[in-house]
């Protein structure tokens, strides 16, 4: 296959995911893509999202019909430049249900930061230095699903559930920003020995920054996206909203205070945040750590960890965060996103992570 | 996460809860299986497998076997719960609920109200109820109605693994009698489920799904079917919402009343039997609460008014089928 012959695959969000039903292709083939452009829309047991390209090509051949599944990492279409010849293309359609994809695997592990284990969930077999990915609060590993198969094209990518959230061990006691990021330099040790790379979104940004001021060089770059800690206040009414709501219609309201698109909040996401709380434990653990790291006394700090980091830094924001809002400069601004952008502008987030990451290597 | 089965996660809560709280103790018929006989103890964890291990983790003064007599050990367990242990004790058919129905409906159920509140009835009543195993009609009914019409019971009816883990830990610290009832066609189905202890509170309905055209209210073993439903719905465009309430006392009806208004087409699929059942008590309730929003009849889909039959064939047109609730869909969507 040249590089004027692009496979479209079947994305895997997250770990359970092992097939995907194509709901709609957007585009037509003979249509031109642009990278950015919304062209498929896949639907799972749980989730619908609309998949957006990562690269420019005109769409020649769709192989996976509308109401059909396919397993996760196949390929579901065939873009290529208009002048490639369409025997070769039907070559390449003819190949394609053999084509092996490692990518579409996920693992899952639990690994020991001091006496409390955190789970990981990891993607990727590439050479290239490991990706680290730190979520943010109240929220867990599967915030990253949109962007972790593709940001593992070329390197393991370690998604860390924080202490208290996802499947990791709850501790009120682990919840200020040193203990935090003293847990998570831990499991990054057993993770990633060498160099890495390292993001983090919101709290998990304010922690990256903190985390890639104490691994100097081992650090080859570091992407924050939404971060707290920036001079940025966290909007205290989704902390507030969060924390307090028990029921699935004061969760709903909290959540969506993170998105940009209205109707984006699904009942599968309310479910899976209230069942985050009612971890034993994990309401008054959360507490503490929206106390101890996300108050409004701790709107600042990350810029002194940043004098300290010597890789070069790529800030990222949605234009539309109703949580930490974006700064009016230092940051690259997403438009249409909220205060999760790698879910709600995902191929904007991986070119955008891709490329800071390839250009240190 | 991992993928447990129904039996499994409720294994573990079971496991969890009697880690944590040395009151909790479990009796019932052949829980720890074969004990004081000649086979092996504890060989199937139970005539279902939900109480496997617990013998020889916790102890035969925590996990007792009890003989034939429904009505002397569920009347202990009200005993034993008024006195400060944490019983959970297991009728192995909810149908056999007829010869101890005395101890929960003028025992148990009545301690709090009748003692003027200074007194706690924390214990669990479980039971398998349903059909679909081949039992006939003295082990497969759905009775839940029954304790759902008596005031100081909580009734609980998980569909999932994950909500029957949540619920049954929810269930064990809990301090008034909760009916809690399997329906023993999941017990081999899988989910996730979290490995950490956790509660899911009572009168909380799930929100399976969010569709605009209809909203479908099943419960236990019904709601897969309404998944399925749902899914060949879909393929017709038709787009509906699915409502598990999860618990029949107490009952979300802020959740129920929200999704029927939503849509105004409503079908209640209901494996009780018609008369006096949840259906056409939720069907009530939307009526009486949101008329001005229905756009068509309110539909049931239950059984019809037999005793559940032995034979396969009849047995399985007594449930209700996944055609009939998408035939049902259907018709309320057409309706002008």
């Amino acid at each position: 296959m040249t590089d004027r012959i692009q496979t479209v695959t079947m994305p895997k969000w997250g770990m359970t995911m092992t097939e995907g039903k194509i709901a709609t292709w957007l585009k037509e083939p003979g249509d031109r893509i642009e990278p950015g452009e919304e062209f498929v829309e896949i639907e799972t047991e749980k989730i619908t999202n609309v998949v957006e390209a990562q690269v420019a090509g005109t769409l020649r051949r769709v192989l996976v019909q509308p109401g059909q599944s396919a397993p996760c990492g196949s390929v579901i279409a065939i873009l290529a430049d208009a002048d490639v010849p369409e025997d070769e293309i039907d070559a390449i359609a003819a190949a394609a249900p053999e084509m092996v994809v490692s990518e579409a695997a996920m693992q899952e592990v639990r690994i020991d930061a001091g006496g409390m284990m955190l789970n990981v969930v990891s993607a990727g077999t590439g050479d290239a230095a490991p990706l680290i990915l730190l979520h943010g609060f109240a929220s867990d590993a599967a915030s990253w699903m949109f962007v972790q198969g593709s940001l593992a094209e070329a390197r393991r990518v370690h998604a860390i559930d924080l202490p208290s959230h996802g499947a990791s061990d709850v501790d009120p006691a682990v919840a200020s920003v040193d203990a935090l990021a003293d847990r998570l330099a831990t499991v990054i040790g057993t993770l990633a020995p060498g160099q890495m790379h390292l993001a983090g979104h919101s709290l998990g940004g304010r922690l990256a920054a903190r985390l890639a001021a104490g691994l100097g060089d081992r650090v080859l770059s570091l992407t924050l996206i939404a971060p707290a800690g920036l001079g940025q206040t966290v909007n205290q009414a989704f902390v507030a909203g969060f924390l307090a709501a028990d029921k699935r219609r004061p969760m709903k309201e909290a959540l969506q205070m993170l998105v940009a698109a209205q109707g984006a909040v699904t009942p599968e996401m309310v479910e899976r945040a209230l069942a985050s709380k009612r971890m034993d434990g994990a309401t008054e653990a959360l507490s503490a750590i929206a106390a101890a790291s996300l108050g409004t006394g701790q709107a600042t700090g990350a810029d002194d960890d940043l004098a300290h980091v010597t890789a070069p830094v790529l800030t990222i924001w949605g234009a539309e965060d109703r949580v930490i809002a974006a700064p009016s400069f230092g940051a690259e601004i997403i438009a249409d996103a909220g205060h999760i952008p790698q879910m709600e502008a995902a191929s904007t987030v991986v070119a955008r992570m891709t490329k800071h990451m390839e250009d240190t290597e | 996460m991992p993928q447990k089965t129904f039996r499994s996660a409720l294994n573990e809560a079971l496991h969890q809860e009697m880690a944590a709280d040395p009151r909790v103790v479990i009796f019932g018929e052949d829980i720890t299986g074969g004990k004081g006989g000649d086979g092996e103890e504890d060989a199937w964890g139970g005539a279902f497998g939900v109480s496997k291990g617990l013998l020889h983790k916790f102890g035969p003064n925590r996990v007792l076997d009890t003989p034939i007599t429904e009505s002397a050990f569920v009347g202990a367990a009200a005993g034993a719960a008024l006195t400060g242990l944490r019983p959970v004790v297991e009728i192995m058919f909810v149908d056999f609920i007829g010869v101890c129905l005395d101890q929960v409906m003028n025992q148990a159920a009545k301690f709090r109200y009748m003692f003027g509140g200074k007194a706690r009835t924390p214990m669990v009543l479980r039971a398998t109820f349903g059909g679909g195993a081949r039992s006939a009609s003295q082990h497969s009914q759905a009775l839940y109605p029954i304790f759902t019409h008596i005031p100081g019971l909580k009734v609980v009816i998980p569909s999932t693994p994950a909500d029957a883990k949540g619920l049954l830990i929810q269930a064990i610290r809990d301090d008034d009698p909760v009916v809690f009832l399997e329906h023993k066609m999941l017990y081999d189905e899988m989910g996730e489920v979290p490995d950490r202890a956790y509660a899911i509170p009572f009168g909380e309905a799930r929100v399976v799904r969010e569709g605009k055209d209809a909203t479908i209210i099943a419960l236990g073993r019904m709601v897969g079917r309404a998944e399925e439903a749902a899914r060949i719905l879909a393929g017709e465009g038709i787009q509906v919402s699915i409502v598990d309430p999860r618990t029949t006392s107490p009952l979300d009806t802020d959740t129920i009343l929200e999704y029927a208004e939503e849509t105004g087409r409503v079908v209640v699929v209901d494996e009780a039997s018609p008369r006096c059942g949840m259906a056409a008590d939720i069907a009530a309730l939307i009526v009486e609460e949101a008329f001005g929003a229905l756009k068509a009849p309110i539909l049931k889909v239950t059984p019809p008014h037999t005793p559940v039959p032995y034979s396969p064939s009849l047995e399985e047109a007594y449930l209700p089928s996944v055609a009939r609730i998408v035939d049902a869909v259907r018709r309320v969507v057409r309706h002008a």
